[in-house]
């Protein structure tokens, strides 16, 4: 080995940098992706290991509860019809307020005021009979199955969020079972997970955020008697599904009123029958025909399993159209009114591009606490004339980013229609920005400058597809769910095809603008 | 540390430190990876010297690099340079005090690139061929009809040269 002359050395390697040309490499790149990757195994190790203590609380949990599986249990006011204790096979009623029914820990039942129901079932395979009313079900994942029978049909599920309604189209009085699956729809509406309906021998699955009825004669309209057709008049009934373009089945409970013009002759055959219910076409100030605003305000609030009064006339084929919605309906409506805006109106508003879909979009304006959806304008009369949204307004929305700053302006015609639409691009390439946090989701945050609009900046995509393991940058996204809403930012930024978050430096918490720069 | 701090302290510091993990004994390969590890025990390390001092942290990543080119070399078998502690820290003081000087080794390359330009012809022509044409002692040998041995020294003769050539100059600046 050669003992080193540092000095000869020292010389040796400044000749290679000044003469041979031997710059020092730029090692950046490489030790940022190596920092990265630690910190990654820095967040991920510590998880791994919550998740194994996790893991072994559950299975002891697990083991404690096979052991010690909970009686039902049931709190708030209710009354026990049949049966000396809440068990099995007791029958447990409420009458004005709501009480919660807790079956093998992992169920949980909240009893609508004027609701019947009997416990049934077995350990981890809980069920309740719901003779009348309504309950609301939670029911955890992975432990057992629970169902809720009724005359009607059988709701049944492994770990999920729904409701269950009987609603009984001749009032509250109870009847015996022939005439409850006659008379009764069964409503289910899911919040959560997904359910199985048993019904009339079929299954029918239903996923989250599906309301279904099922009534004697199922959810499908029937198909409109000769005796019928014509009719005019007011009826009493049950809505039993939302259907598309503002119509929707309403299962005719009576005939109350008959008018003057009716044309129907046994205007008495119409009990029982499910009918499509849309609304009343009018002419607009344009000449051209739209349905009829505050009709399709009041059917958009509409939910399954109301059930009113309603003036209806057969208008063509099986089809029925509103005729004159009663006062309080109207105003049932006007509450619904998208946007909160008077028809006719117009405006310009500055906002973030927050949602989209083929013929919406959802825009955060300045200002504005929650996103609204605006639609095209509508073109070209009733839609059985070839009527639809506006094609260039359409194509329109498919150049635009989510989370892009747009302006738009905006008529509120039934909805709010997009009368033009523009996105406003970064004048940069990236840039830094001081302001407030005033919002932020798992993966953006939404910065208020001092001055301009608030604007929305995304962790940066890494790692290319999906599928070949790509995802938004993980340090920033640990970084977004640290930082609270409300306190002063310094962001650093990037523009790709949408503004993204490349640094967050806290400048101060609510109210403190003047604490010190702190990373 | 995060992102933004440890590639602000990569950018500032990464040239000397590899220039330093060079002059230290390790080859391209070698001074590659420890200056990314030097980088690196700083990322997980909880003290070092504050940001804004530079000298101050240049310094203490000196010695994370010293610390882990004595244990490469104790741990390589194939490593052609002697190196225990007692002599990197020999080489940190002549890093310290003849190139450096209180600075960041400025003065010290202006001076040696001074005294290249008063270097005899044949000096620089023999400079140019190791340097930038990157021939082999071998090479050279043959084109100066020299030996081996006599292109070796005469390499060092003219390193030394040039360093007391600094020497000199940095002393008449400061005089």
């Amino acid at each position: 080995m050669n003992r080193p002359d540092y000095e000869d050395r020292l010389i040796h390697v400044l000749l290679e940098e000044s003469l041979g040309d031997e710059a020092p490499p730029d090692l950046t790149a490489r030790i940022l992706a190596r920092a990265a990757r630690e910190r990654r195994m820095r967040v991920l190790v510590p998880a791994l290991a919550a998740a194994a203590v996790l893991l072994v609380a559950a299975v002891v949990g697990w083991l404690l509860l096979a052991s010690r599986y909970p009686s039902p249990d049931v709190s708030g006011p209710c009354r026990l019809l049949a049966g000396a204790e809440v068990g099995r096979g007791a029958e447990v009623a409420t009458d004005d307020g709501n009480a919660a029914l807790a079956l093998g820990g992992y169920c949980r039942i909240e009893m609508q005021p004027q609701t019947v129901l009997r416990i049934e079932g077995e350990k981890r395979a809980e069920q309740v009979f719901l003779r009348r009313g309504g309950v609301v079900c939670d029911v955890d994942r992975n432990v057992g199955s629970f169902a809720v029978c009724t005359d009607v049909g059988m709701v049944s599920v492994s770990g999920t969020k729904f409701s269950v309604n009987l609603v009984e189209r001749e009032g509250g009085k109870e009847m015996d079972a022939r005439s409850v699956r006659a008379a009764v729809v069964l409503a289910v509406a899911v919040m959560a997970g997904s359910v199985n309906v048993q019904y009339g021998g079929k299954s029918y699955q239903l996923a989250a955020g599906a309301q279904q009825a099922f009534g004697a004669d199922g959810a499908q309209p029937s198909t409109l008697p000769e005796a019928v057709r014509g009719f005019s008049g007011q009826v009493r009934g049950v809505v039993v599904q939302k259907g598309e373009r503002h119509t929707f089945l309403f299962k005719v409970g009576r005939v109350l009123k008959v008018w003057e013009k009716n044309a129907a002759k046994n205007p008495e055959a119409l009990v029982g029958l499910t009918i499509t219910v849309g609304p009343q076409w009018v002419k607009g100030d344009d000449g051209k025909g739209r349905p009829s605003e505050a009709q399709v305000a009041f059917i958009n609030k509409l939910k399954v399993g109301d059930e009113m009064n309603l003036e209806v006339r057969n208008s063509e084929r099986d089809a029925f159209v509103i005729l004159e919605l009663s006062a309080e309906q109207r105003q049932a409506g006007e509450k619904k009114n998208e946007g909160g805006k008077p028809a006719g109106a117009e405006g310009t508003v500055v906002g973030i591009l927050t949602a989209k879909g083929a013929d919406w979009i959802e825009v955060k304006a300045e200002g504005e606490a929650e996103a609204k959806r605006y639609v095209p304008l509508w073109a070209g009369g009733e839609p059985k004339d070839g009527g639809g949204f506006d094609p260039k307004m359409l194509a329109a929305f498919k150049t635009l980013v989510v989370s892009n700053l747009v302006e738009l302006k905006w008529r509120m015609e039934e909805k709010l229609r997009v009368l033009a639409i523009r996105t406003i691009a970064p004048a940069q390439k990236e840039g830094v920005v001081e302001g407030t946090l005033v919002a932020k989701g798992e993966n953006w945050i939404d910065v208020r400058p001092a001055e301009g609009h608030t604007e929305r900046y995304m962790a940066r995509w890494v790692g290319g597809m999906p599928d070949k393991g790509g995802g938004f940058d993980k340090e920033m996204v640990q970084a977004i769910k640290a930082i609270e809403v409300g306190c002063k930012v310094r962001v650093k930024w990037m523009a790709d095809e949408r503004k993204r978050v490349v640094a967050i430096e806290r400048l101060g918490g609510k109210g403190d603008e003047g604490a010190a720069a702190a990373k | 540390m995060d992102r933004d701090t440890l590639e602000t302290l990569v950018r500032t510091h990464q040239a000397e430190l590899y220039r330093y993990v060079r002059y230290l004994g390790a080859d391209v390969p070698v001074a590659e990876d420890m200056v990314q590890d030097t980088f690196l025990a700083a990322f997980r390390s909880r003290t070092h010297p504050a940001a804004d001092d530079t000298q101050g942290t240049a310094a203490w990543l000196r010695g994370v690099a010293r610390n882990l080119f004595l244990r490469h070399c104790r741990r390589s078998s194939a490593s052609r340079v002697q190196a225990d502690s007692e002599l990197v820290e020999q080489a940190e003081d002549i890093w310290a005090g003849e190139f450096l000087r209180g600075s960041d080794g400025f003065d010290y390359v202006e001076a040696l690139r001074k005294c290249l330009q008063q270097l005899p012809d044949r000096h620089r022509q023999v400079l140019d061929m190791r340097y930038a044409g990157r021939k082999s002692r071998s090479e050279m040998a043959q084109a100066l009809s020299m030996s081996e041995d006599g292109i070796k020294s005469l390499l060092r003769r003219i390193r030394t040269a040039l360093a007391e050539c600094v020497r000199r100059r940095l002393a008449m600046e400061n005089a």
